[in-house]
């Protein structure tokens, strides 16, 4: 990748962004469609880069104080701990240099926390502050993997009774379902011809928006796709996103988000965006990217129309809709806050 | 009193600073067509689903300017050789970079072409990719190329039967951060349908190891020495033999990638 950087970061813009007469405001740039519109802060984090550096900012998450946390595989501080307003309130971690996947889960009330270490072929649960509590190593059960190598895990995702369903991403693309204390139970879609199957599955989240039907989705990103499975790991639809290398599911409310790591059109051209679905699947909204349009029931090819991320990687939404974007080999840019417009 | 004037002044001029800072760029429109090559005329799509942009593009091969027409349905190309080059612009935005394809007509009808074994990932569509009219999609791994990784690729082309040929185009790809590098000579040369015997045509050198970092297509358009009639050619292709050293592929062999081949 040898392009040039659009976004410069700087502390000197953030004071100036705060000292912005409501005025100027008119020029800034609004992003996104229909009633996910946003408005684009760049320099939303205060951390000083010499002491608190990054390098891939992989996930984010919103703990139940209200904090931000994000995972960077930078082990001078692989979790950077702010506050809404990008204050940067704490850090902690230096065991994780492949740290990818980050997935919180209140247990019994509890915030706890789990790693996915594409270097460590491992996921790790740990405290809200660091403490570890359980290592998931490479899963020999299945009589898939002869080594460790080839797991390389990328994403977990919690169920409400506690079962962990780990994506191995960049491995042979199984998901792994565990107990809640780590006990394997079965594992389902890896590489193959059905719609079953997956090719990059980045990414896995439960999907509780139908109370009757919980079920999971998970990412086939070099598909252009998400897939629908049962918690047993039944196959159950295709969401097809056309041109989109959409990363890990996130559900807040009634919408789906992803960070689309770039577009078909322009492969490692640092031409990514961000995607939002209703809960029909429907895309209603892309983030720099083009307007959604349908012919049928699949969306049009979808690409990028402004160069305002490079390589996202994951969205949080917080808890007043607020979404943090978080960036992969992005020159080592700190994460974007977008604040949703009325 | 005054001092407070001065400070707002400042802060007025970061906030001015702080907006430029956010003047975002256009990304490049989409550009789709099936192939660059075509019989009477191909015809090339423009997208751009962004409010408040226009894409313009011109055919003469310079770059497009906001006085260039406005693309608003397909284009048509029909000239033996033709560049489309499109730009998006759009007030608040900077304007985007340039995209383009060069569409071609075929020329002779080409029986066949007998080629070495490229690489067991690239095979396109077998012994008919380099005849068959596809092309022009700048993305290796697409069923329209033949990949090889050796040090030299040798061609022969056969015709149904002799043509006046003035001119040769080999149809290859560039895409360094995939090892793909333009070859670094082509030689021709052509049967005397007579005496049968083979003998020198032409020869194109190209600056293999030039550091270009955008994926595209390229067209080596080889003027031959002098008007010859023939059935048959032989093409020695020489790919980049040592990638240079701004490259992580340094002192091995290039990768050569070819999709279609034209005699005129």
């Amino acid at each position: 990748m040898r392009r040039r950087n659009f976004i410069k970061n700087t502390a000197f813009g953030m004071a100036g962004a705060l000292a912005m007469p409501a005025i100027m405001a008119k020029t800034e740039t609004i992003l996104g469609h229909n009633n996910k519109r946003y408005r684009i802060n760049t320099r939303w984090s205060q951390a000083d880069v010499a002491r608190n550096p990054v390098k891939d900012c992989h996930e984010m998450v919103q703990d139940q104080k209200g904090r931000i946390l994000l995972l960077t595989n930078e082990t001078k501080n692989n979790v950077l701990i702010y506050d809404k307003n990008g204050k940067l309130l704490d850090a902690w971690g230096t065991e994780y240099p492949g740290a990818h996947g980050f997935t919180l889960f209140n247990e019994n009330g509890t915030d706890v926390l789990f790693i996915c270490d594409t270097d460590r072929h491992q996921v790790i649960k740990t405290t809200i502050d660091g403490k570890v509590l359980m290592v998931l190593d490479y899963p020999r059960e299945t009589e898939k993997y002869d080594k460790a190598e080839e797991y390389v895990p990328t994403e977990t995702a919690i169920a409400p009774n506690g079962d962990i369903y780990v994506a191995d991403g960049y491995g042979k693309d199984f998901i792994i379902q565990y107990d809640v204390q780590g006990r394997y139970i079965r594992h389902f879609g890896g590489r193959g011809e059905t719609a079953a199957h997956l090719l990059n599955a980045h990414g896995v989240c439960l999907d509780l928006r139908d109370q009757t039907k919980p079920s999971l989705i998970a990412t086939s990103r070099q598909q252009n796709a998400f897939k629908r499975y049962d918690l047993t790991g039944n196959y159950i639809e295709t969401i097809p996103l056309p041109g989109a290398w959409v990363c890990r599911p996130v559900i807040r409310g009634d919408y789906l988000y992803a960070a689309v790591l770039q577009a078909n059109s322009q492969l490692w051209m640092q031409s990514g965006f961000v995607t939002i679905l209703d809960k029909n699947n429907k895309v209603v909204s892309n983030l720099a990217g083009s307007e959604p349009t349908y012919t049928g029931t699949t969306p049009d090819e979808m690409y990028q129309t402004i160069k305002v991320f490079q390589y996202p990687h994951d969205v949080c939404v917080d808890d007043e809709e607020n979404l943090y974007v978080a960036q992969w080999n992005s020159g080592k840019t700190y994460p974007f806050k977008l604040e949703p417009i009325a | 009193m005054k001092q407070t004037g001065l400070s707002c002044v400042f802060i007025m001029a970061g906030c001015l600073l702080a907006v430029a800072q956010d003047t975002f760029q256009l990304s490049t429109p989409l550009l789709k067509y099936p192939t660059v090559f075509f019989e009477k005329k191909a015809s090339a799509v423009l997208r751009f689903a962004q409010a408040g942009t226009r894409i313009h593009y011109t055919l003469n091969g310079l770059e497009p300017t906001e006085n260039d027409p406005v693309y608003s349905r397909p284009v048509i190309l029909k000239k033996k050789a033709t560049t489309l080059k499109a730009k998006v612009f759009g007030a608040g935005f900077l304007p985007s970079e340039v995209v383009e394809a060069t569409f071609f007509k075929r020329g002779h009808a080409i029986d066949q072409v007998l080629h070495d074994q490229p690489d067991e990932r690239y095979r396109g569509a077998g012994y008919a990719t380099l005849t068959d009219g596809l092309g022009g999609i700048a993305d290796h791994s697409h069923p329209t190329w033949l990949g090889f990784q050796q040090d030299k690729v040798t061609l022969e082309v056969r015709l149904k039967k002799p043509q006046k040929i003035k001119q040769l185009l080999v149809h290859v790809l560039k895409n360094q951060d995939a090892w793909i590098f333009l070859p670094q000579r082509v030689e021709v040369f052509y049967q005397n349908p007579g005496t049968k015997e083979f003998t020198w045509i032409g020869t194109k050198v190209l600056d293999a190891a030039k550091n270009d970092d955008a994926a595209a297509c390229h067209a080596i358009l080889m003027p031959l020495d002098g008007e010859i009639k023939t059935d048959r050619l032989i093409l020695k292709i020489y790919p980049l033999a040592q990638i240079p050293e701004w490259h992580p592929g340094k002192g091995t062999l290039g990768w050569l990638f070819l999709d279609e081949i034209n005699l005129y």
